[in-house]
């Protein structure tokens, strides 16, 4: 059976409302052709029976021209469709009003508003698709395309919880539009396309979820000008997938990502030439979350957090645009590992960096865990010059308090005036806190405070730190162990010269401090103190290869073992205050090569058989040696 | 140097290996350094970079070479008193400074117990340098032994020995208008031997021993190659000497008193 509706009328002639109402109850298998154009209308359409379709007149095939046409010229129209199971809707809705569709299982849906066969693109228009799943297995299929049209708003909602594999496509070229996907379900793919740039804000949030789901999918969205996007995979359920790109030359974009439960992966690109878009990652599955964020473009706001129970986390970046900021990154489980640098959820994986270019910030990056591992296998802040470039890094912390180590493998920043706030890595268990590479060069470069402690059984490592180029300045460098746990930093240097490290402190209860190798190279650099104290043993080696530098004080304290090396080589350099107390042997050894150089050194043994021994070899004029020991 | 060497040997065979304590071996070269050691305690060291706890040779002693460095030592205890400290020093250069002081000095370093036992070996070459060397105690222990070499022109030397332990200080200066001056005093007896070889050098000793028991004993021996030498040479307590001039030209003058 079919049925015919057909309604015109001249907005010319006729001022007042007309109304149409027309209910339409059709069977298994019945056809509806609609195509109406008129004012103030409202039309209520319903079909209960299976394989239904409501189409263009005399088609029951797909195309735009055949579609069925709600039109109006003049007054907004309102229009409910409702379809039972496994029904099909090709609709042009190029008015202004609400169009309500609830649509049942297997319904393939299309809806064009202000679709391109009009002259005319609709605006303010509300678009709402309901869907009402069926069975288990039942894939809804719908296309909403926006085009041309402004301030159309579109909510998508799929309420069926046991829906599967449905497919939201949607396209908007207009601006001002909104757009509200939510599909709870399994397997669930949502498709959002952004078209023609607009002075005009689009809107688009996206949501597939559904309570013990799997494989969800959000993306792909490609030329987002000046548009909000939220999406959010896998609230509830598992395996979800986020995949976003951005084209070049979009700009102002904002992008909120939200995932949760097991298995959660996003990739989020921005073009080479957008700019100043913002991205807000949330993923706090139970599972593996694991993230890439790609900019290389400028000027873009990076948010994003990665936690949950017992979750690994894994983080990839890649900036290679100018002033992009990195406000926070938050990694935490409580026996998961969290990764930064990693791109595809491979532990081993090690080729893909964080990697910032010129003045690039990152505002907080967090990593915690119980017992899990944190790890930052590198982080790279660089510019393409060696002027200034300006990268900030506010805050970097790494906790964790079970079995699990902290480490950062290298971590960089190139280029000058490049800054770390603070930097930190604590834990109550028995990992260890590890810096492989901490390099700033490109000079006057800052690090506010760099802090490693724990309290069990890990050691604090620092195996190579470098201030290159000169005028760079380490505020506070700081590791503290109160269990069994060594303090150790094998390699510093200060090259380029007019460095300034304000005080390097190793603080250790029951294990050893060392200081391997601290060499200052270029002249002029500063050191305002070194402290070690602990009961076992206290080492520390320093040497200058020129002259002119000045190290305040050098403080050994403890039971155990203390020994200090000093190599000045060069005229000028001080050190005006080395005090070694309180161990069974306190040992010091000073080379001194060149001029004007003033040492002065105490030390003081503890009990009775201990001992001090100092010993000065060297050549130069003008020297001043004071040295002082008591027992 | 060959008397040095024999000195140096028949102390490493005397000296006992010592508690160890502090302990600074030092061999540094340059003009116009200043040195300022303190070492609190006993059985304090200054010595050579291949010193080692019993080691007492010439290539073990502390080695300061250059001119115009002004070096000051300082061992003691104020605590313990145990004394015992050891300075093995060698200075090549001119115009150095040297005070080399042991068991503290007067300026309140010491609470004035200090047990001795103190034991120095200097060695100087060089011109116009000016040596002082203090060894101090005030409770009886052990005694004090002093060796000294001077090699070089216009030097001025100054030992001084008190407390109640007994002294002992063996000096040698070859060359010429330089100055000895030693003054041991204390309750125990005291012995000095000093050589002098070369022109218009002096000698000022003063041996004084408020003591009952035992002598003084001062053997002096000046080789007078030029210029007159001069000995004046002051005993109280038990008094021997042994006074040796061999002179080129003229002699010079030698005055003794005894029982002041």
């Amino acid at each position: 059976m079919k049925l015919i509706i057909k309604y015109a009328k001249a907005l010319t002639a006729i001022w007042f409302a007309i109304f149409f109402f027309r209910t339409a109850f059709a069977d298994s298998g019945d056809y509806l052709y609609i195509n109406q154009i008129g004012t103030g209308s409202t039309v209520n359409i319903e079909q209960t029976g299976d394989l239904a379709y409501i189409g263009g007149v005399n088609s029951d095939t797909a195309s735009t021209s055949n579609r069925a046409n709600l039109a109006s010229t003049g007054g907004a129209q309102t229009v409910n469709i409702t379809q039972a199971d496994n029904n099909k809707l090709k609709l042009n809705y190029n008015t202004t009003g609400t169009l309500n569709f609830t649509g049942g299982s297997y319904t393939n849906a299309t809806i064009d508003v202000g679709g391109q066969t009009l002259t005319s693109p609709s605006s303010g228009n509300n678009v709402t698709y309901t869907g009402t799943a069926g069975a288990s297995g039942s894939a809804v299929t719908l296309n909403a395309n926006v085009q041309g049209g402004t301030g159309n708003t579109i909510s998508i909602i799929n309420t069926g919880a046991t829906t599967t594999s449905s497919i939201f496509n949607t396209a908007i070229n207009g601006g001002g539009n909104s757009l509200t996907i939510t599909a709870p379900g399994q397997s669930n793919t949502i498709t959002t396309i952004q078209g023609m740039a607009s002075s005009m804000v689009n809107q688009i949030t996206a949501t597939a979820d559904v309570v013990g789901g799997t494989g969800q999918w959000v993306g792909t969205l490609n030329k987002l000008p000046d548009t909000p996007f939220a999406a959010a995979a896998g609230t509830t359920s598992t395996s979800s997938s986020i995949v976003m790109g951005l084209a070049s030359g979009d700009s102002s974009n904002t992008i909120y990502v939200g995932q949760a439960n097991t298995g959660q992966k996003a990739n989020i690109s921005l073009g080479s030439s957008s700019s100043n878009n913002g991205i807000s990652l949330a993923q706090y599955g139970t599972g593996v979350n694991s993230s890439v964020i790609s900019l290389t473009g400028n000027s873009s706001l990076i948010n994003a957090s990665q936690s949950g129970t017992g979750a690994t986390n894994i983080l990839g970046l890649v900036f290679t645009g100018d002033y992009n900021k990195i406000a926070t990154l938050t990694q935490s489980g409580t026996s998961g590992t969290n990764i930064f640098g990693n791109v595809d959820g491979s532990v081993a994986n090690t080729v893909n960096p964080i990697t910032l270019a010129g003045y690039s910030t990152i505002g907080s990056l967090t990593q915690s865990a119980g017992s899990g591992i944190n790890s930052i296998t590198t982080i790279g802040l660089s510019g393409a010059t060696t002027t200034v470039t300006a990268n900030t890094i506010s805050t970097l912390s790494q906790t964790g308090s079970g079995a699990g180590n902290n480490t950062i493998g290298t971590l960089s920043l190139t280029g000058g005036s490049n800054t770390i706030a603070s930097l930190t890595q604590s834990g109550t268990g028995a990992g260890n806190n590890t810096i492989g590479t901490l390099s700033l060069t490109g000079g006057s470069n800052t690090i506010a405070s760099l802090t490693q402690s724990g309290t069990g059984a890990g050691n604090n490592t620092i195996t190579s730190l470098t201030l290159g180029d000169g005028s760079n300045t380490l505020t506070g460098l700081s590791q503290s162990s109160t269990g069994a746990g060594n303090n150790t930093i094998t390699s510093m240097s200060l090259t380029g010269g007019t460095n300034k490290v304000t005080s390097i402190s190793q603080t250790a209860s029951s294990a050893n401090n060392t200081i391997s190798n601290l060499s200052m190279t270029g002249g002029s650099n500063t050191i305002g103190s070194i402290t070690q104290s602990g009961t076992a043993a206290n080492s520390l080696a320093v040497s200058t290869s020129e002259g002119g530098n000045t190290i305040t004080s050098i403080s050994q304290s403890g039971t155990g073992t203390n020994g200090a090396s000093i190599t000045f080589t060069g005229a000028s350099n001080t050190l005006a205050s080395l005090a070694q107390s309180g161990g069974d042997t306190n040992s010091f050894t000073l080379a001194l090569t060149g001029s004007t150089n003033t040492v002065t050194a105490t030390q003081i043994s503890g009990a009775s058989g201990q001992s001090n021994t100092a010993n000065i070899t060297g050549t130069g004029s003008g020297n001043t040696f004071t040295f002082s020991q008591h027992r | 140097m060959i008397k040095y060497l024999v000195i140096v040997f028949l102390l490493g065979m005397t000296w006992q290996a010592v508690a160890d304590d502090n302990r600074i071996r030092l061999n540094q070269s340059g003009n116009s350094d200043i040195y300022v050691i303190t070492q609190i305690g006993n059985s304090n060291t200054l010595g050579g970079v291949t010193q080692t706890v019993s080691e007492l040779t010439p290539t073990a002693i502390a080695n300061i070479s250059g001119g115009n460095n002004q070096i000051t030592v300082r061992q003691g205890d104020s605590q313990t008193h145990i004394g015992n400290n050891q300075i093995d020093l060698a200075v090549s250069g001119s115009g150095n400074i040297l005070n080399l002081n042991q068991g503290m000095d007067q300026n309140g370093y010491s609470n004035g117990l200090d047990q001795g036992g103190h034991h120095q070996i200097d060695y100087v070459n060089g011109m116009g340098n000016t040596i002082t060397v203090i060894q101090q105690n005030e409770a009886l222990n052990a005694g004090m032994f002093s060796s000294l070499q001077v090699i070089g022109n216009l030097n001025t030397v100054g030992i001084t020995q008190t407390g109640v332990a007994m002294h002992q200080l063996i000096a040698s200066v070859t060359g010429d208008q330089t100055t000895l001056i030693s003054n041991q005093s204390g309750t125990s007896p005291h012995t000095i031997n000093v050589t002098s070889s070369g022109n218009g050098n002096s000698a000022q000793i003063t041996q004084n021993n408020n003591g009952s028991v035992g002598s003084n004993t001062a053997s002096i021996t000046l080789n007078n190659y030029g210029a007159p030498a001069s000995v004046n040479l002051t005993q109280t307590g038990g008094q021997n000497y042994s006074i040796t001039q061999s002179c080129a030209t003229t002699c010079g003058v030698v005055t003794v008193k005894q029982g002041m």
